[in-house]
């Protein structure tokens, strides 16, 4: 047989350890002895079936702490507590084993635990805090058991059953715990991506674009960025990210920009207010075109792409101003570096480059051109069954026909480029679902996109987007009804939770705290204080305990009656009763020998008597201490 | 504390009458006594069947008291409650043959059966406690109760009570269905009218009169209690429901039932749950509520306004 409170008594002095080790190296030369010599005697007292009474207790606790409060002062606050608290884990061990001192004494061990990292935050931390949660688990079920028959006995498979229960519990959600509220919400790709071998590219938002080195994309739904914002036309949805002017090994990459000089686009200003996601990246995406970034320490460059000055590894957010304009004009445009080729070109595509450029007379016109050559040649826009091989693009032209973004704008820049107009790639993204309960764009991964600009003398950089000429090209479809709640719901978290930066909280407890360590009182005047706030404070407590203390005598009894009453009847006393109803209601002879003289006095319009008074607090006497 | 006069007797009466003849019918019988001490009337209201003229033969043969009864219907006269002078041949002159109103308990069957005359008249008795028949005065014997039922069911050739009249009637109750086993008792054994003919007085004449005294004298109605009550009969005028609350007549009538609720109690003062217990079957037959709501249960409507006054404790 197992006795439930010689179990649940080794388990606290085990939960106190616990709260007391972690402080150890900490604590004063009296608490560090107090505390186990309380363990031991406590221990030796339970042992022989005794306890000290409150009435030791309570004195033996308001000395230690005056004691205790004699050494305090502003710089030596954490100390001084870290003591009290053990201290007084340690008288309460000596004490009655009853519920209540035992949910104390875990209490006090918890803030014993928790007053250790004011201290010192080590992973040590985290193994006492485990093992505290686990043992508090237990004892809170043994305690149950305690709180029905104090002598309980369980047989010992019983008792493994309720131990293995109560393990079980903080076994489970401690995981669960770590799970929900510190790894699922800060990731940024479902966890289970790592299921998938990534036999297929993925489609996304890079700065190279190199069409062909995959024969299929995938679409991953992950989110890039929510941008409260006004609604927008949808064919002004182009969330601008990155310029690619240049070639490197025959894919698009981005060079220095040479030094042309934009001036304003006009157009229709919109300002948004952005929550990225966490990327490697470092591009700040804004609506097509973008005119300023704030909020975020950034460069912006004259082609409208904005770079933060570190990653997006954390929730942040910035505010982007953009005018929603086709046109970029600029001045001192090097039109030499706008016409660069890559190396490898087909002949075919080079004869269409040649056929734009003789054609054609003016830029518009060399574009037109273009376009109709794209639209005659019926191409499609897929994510699967797309040109792969040593030219890719000149095989999507007239060969497959298929492909996304990256071959329509890739081919169409070049073939610019051939025809002499000085042509570049813009990478974002395309759309955006609006929701209209949280009023932002939400913009995923699959909604990367590459696009053209070409410039036009006297005109300026020109907003073209070749993927438009494919055949039946659909995109974006709107999110209804629950998704859109569920999206909200989840903006919201990170607004809320995510994007609460807990370092900097930290640091800022931090700063607080040696400030208030660095806090100087004038000489002197700390022990002044002390006497003063001693004096104050009980006659603040005895001015409270005056003022809510009934005004006469009658008042004052009842209440105490009353109190009593509740004590011997748990439960059973109700609003607006009678007093000689309640009294013949609970049956309670001290009650009713009370009411007696009480209504006899009260409700005769005369003043309690002398004796009677005497009487009235002898049954009070007798009623509280005798409970049925 | 000391008991008030006779309270064990009359609680004995009680006890007696409820737990051998008459079970099942505490509450009404309680309100009775408490009418008869207070020297006041009860109106029963309840559909026939319940055992209400079987209740009032009991209590005045328990209490030693002479019984009178009048059925009422629409033919019946004043003179027929009161009594009339009949002329005496042999003696050449005309003698004065009482009514059953002179009796200490008169019950008068379905009330609302006889025409307003006869009911004016009765009421007029049962307030000034005498009767006056062709210019001659005739004092009511003491103690002196009227124990009135009405039908609240039938409405067709009624004249129910107004409400002016209504008020009084000290106390207005029902009687309601005996608790299933007591009934299936009763069901057992049949009616018990006859054994109820033969129940021995239990009580002395003397003492019912005293008991009557020590209820107007000895039972203290103290400040808080009259606050409280004060409070009860305010709320009361002062309803939004309600047109016209208690009137000091009623409030009279509350500390008097109040007082005896006490006494029964076996205490000479009046503690506020003696009032509020009383409430119930004083207050409501005289509340008038607004026409347009007078469909609203006035037990409710009062039981709302005891909960918003506290009791006095201190």
């Amino acid at each position: 047989m197992v006795r439930v409170d010689l179990f649940l008594s080794g388990l606290t002095a085990c939960i106190a350890l616990l709260g007391y080790l972690p402080l150890l190296a900490h604590l004063g030369l009296f608490a560090r002895v107090f505390f186990p010599a309380a363990l031991l005697a406590g221990g030796y007292l339970y042992y022989s079936g005794r306890s000290l009474p409150g009435r030791v207790l309570t004195p033996l606790s308001i000395l230690l702490f005056l004691y205790f409060a004699s050494g305090f002062s502003i710089s030596r606050l954490v100390p001084v507590t870290a003591d009290l608290l053990v201290v007084f884990l340690g008288v309460r061990l000596l004490g009655e084993r009853s519920g209540r001192h035992y949910l104390q004494a875990f209490a006090l061990s918890l803030f014993c635990l928790a007053a250790s990292s004011l201290f010192e935050m080590s992973a040590l931390f985290l193994v006492y805090l485990f093992a505290l949660l686990l043992l508090l688990a237990v004892a809170l079920v043994l305690l149950t058991f305690h709180a029905q028959d104090e002598a309980i006995l369980l047989t010992r498979h019983e008792a493994r059953k309720v131990v293995t229960v109560a393990l079980l519990m903080p076994v489970v959600a401690l995981p669960l715990l770590l799970f929900f509220f510190f790894i699922l919400p800060r990731t940024q790709y479902p966890l289970w991506n790592f299921l998938k071998t990534p036999a297929e590219k993925r489609i996304g938002f890079s700065d190279t674009v190199k069409p062909g080195s995959a024969p299929a994309v995938s679409a991953v739904k992950g989110v890039v960025l929510r941008a409260v914002a006004p609604k927008v036309p949808e064919q002004k949805l182009y969330w601008r990210g990155v310029v690619l002017n240049s070639f490197k090994n025959d894919a698009w990459v981005r060079k220095g920009v040479p030094g042309e000089i934009d001036s304003v686009p006009a157009g229709e200003r919109v300002t948004q207010e952005i929550y990225p996601e966490r990327s490697q990246s470092t591009y700040l995406p804004a609506l097509n075109v973008g005119r300023t970034v704030s909020g975020l320490r950034n460069e912006a460059s004259t082609d409208g792409v904005f770079v933060a000055r570190r990653p997006l590894d954390q929730k942040v957010k910035y505010l982007a101003e953009s005018a929603l304009s086709d046109v970029i004009q600029v001045r001192g445009l090097d039109r030499a570096f706008y016409l660069e080729l890559p190396g490898n070109i087909s002949q075919r595509m080079r004869d269409k480059g040649r056929e734009a450029a003789q054609k054609g007379g003016s830029t518009a016109q060399r574009m037109r051109f273009l376009e109709d050559f794209f639209r005659g040649q019926r191409l499609t826009y897929a994510n699967s069954g797309m040109a792969v091989g040593d030219d890719p693009l000149d095989s999507f032209l007239f060969d497959k026909k298929r492909g996304n973004c990256e071959y329509f704008a890739s081919s169409y820049a070049i073939l610019l480029r051939l025809a002499g107009v000085p042509s570049r790639l813009v990478g974002g993204y395309r759309g955006g679902i609006y929701n209209d309960i949280g009023g932002y764009y939400l913009v995923t991964e699959d909604m990367a996109h590459v696009w053209v600009e070409a410039y036009e003398d006297g005109v300026g950089w020109r907003f073209v987007d070749p993927s438009a000429w494919a055949l039946g090209a659909v995109r974006g479809t709107q999110a209804a009804g629950f998704a859109k709640y569920v999206d909200m719901a989840g903006f919201y978290w990170d607004k809320a939770v995510v994007t609460y930066d807990l370092e900097k909280q930290i640091a800022l407890v931090r700063e607080a705290g040696s400030r208030a360590r660095n806090l100087r009182l004038p000489e002197k005047s700390g022990k002044g204080l002390l006497v003063v706030m001693l004096a104050v404070v009980p006659l603040a407590l005895l001015a409270a305990w005056i003022r809510r203390r009934p005004p006469s005598v009658e008042a004052r009894l009842l209440r105490r009656m009353l109190r009593a009453a509740a004590k011997r009847h748990p439960g059973a006393l109700q609003e607006g009763e009678g007093l000689f109803e309640l009294a013949a209601r609970l049956d309670d002879p001290h009650l009713k020998r009370f009411v007696s003289i009480y209504g006899a006095a009260v409700y005769r319009d005369r003043s309690l008597s002398r004796e009677e008074v005497a009487q009235l607090e002898e049954i009070i006497r007798l009623a509280s201490q005798h409970l049925p | 504390m000391p008991k008030p006069a006779k309270v064990d007797e009359m609680n004995a009466v009680l006890e007696e009458l409820s737990s051998q003849h008459l079970k099942g019918k505490v509450r009404a019988l309680r309100l009775s006594l408490m009418a008869l001490l207070t020297g006041g009337h009860i109106l029963l209201e309840d559909i026939p069947g319940l055992g209400k003229t079987t209740m009032a033969l009991a209590f005045a043969g328990a209490l030693g008291l002479s019984f009178g009864r009048v059925q009422c219907t629409s033919d019946l006269l004043p003179s027929d409650i009161t009594g009339l002078s009949v002329f005496d041949r042999t003696e050449g002159r005309f003698n004065f043959i009482k009514g059953p109103i002179f009796n200490n308990i008169v019950l008068i069957d379905e009330v609302n059966r006889a025409m307003p005359k006869t009911q004016s008249a009765l009421l007029e008795a049962m307030e000034e406690r005498r009767v006056t028949v062709e210019g001659v005065t005739y004092r009511l014997p003491e103690p002196f109760m009227v124990l009135a039922t009405q039908n609240p069911v039938e409405q067709v050739g009624t004249y129910p009570l107004p409400e002016s009249q209504m008020d009084r009637f000290l106390i207005r109750t029902g009687i309601g269905y005996p608790p299933e086993e007591v009934e299936k008792g009763i069901l057992r054994q049949g009616s018990i009218r006859d054994e109820i003919l033969h129940i021995p007085p239990l009580l002395q004449h003397d003492d019912l009169v005293e008991a009557i005294r020590a209820v107007r004298e000895q039972v203290y109605v103290g400040e808080k209690v009259t606050d409280y009550i004060y409070a009860i009969i305010k709320a009361t005028r002062t309803h939004p429901l309600v047109q016209t609350g208690l009137s000091t007549r009623g409030g009279i009538g509350l500390v008097d039932v109040a007082k005896a609720a006490a006494y029964l109690h076996g205490r000479d003062f009046v503690a506020p749950e003696d009032v509020r217990d009383v409430v119930h079957a004083v207050c409501p037959h005289r509340l008038i509520f607004r026409p347009e709501h007078e469909g609203v249960d006035k037990e409710h409507v009062l039981n709302a306004i005891l909960k918003e006054i506290p009791l006095p404790l201190t």
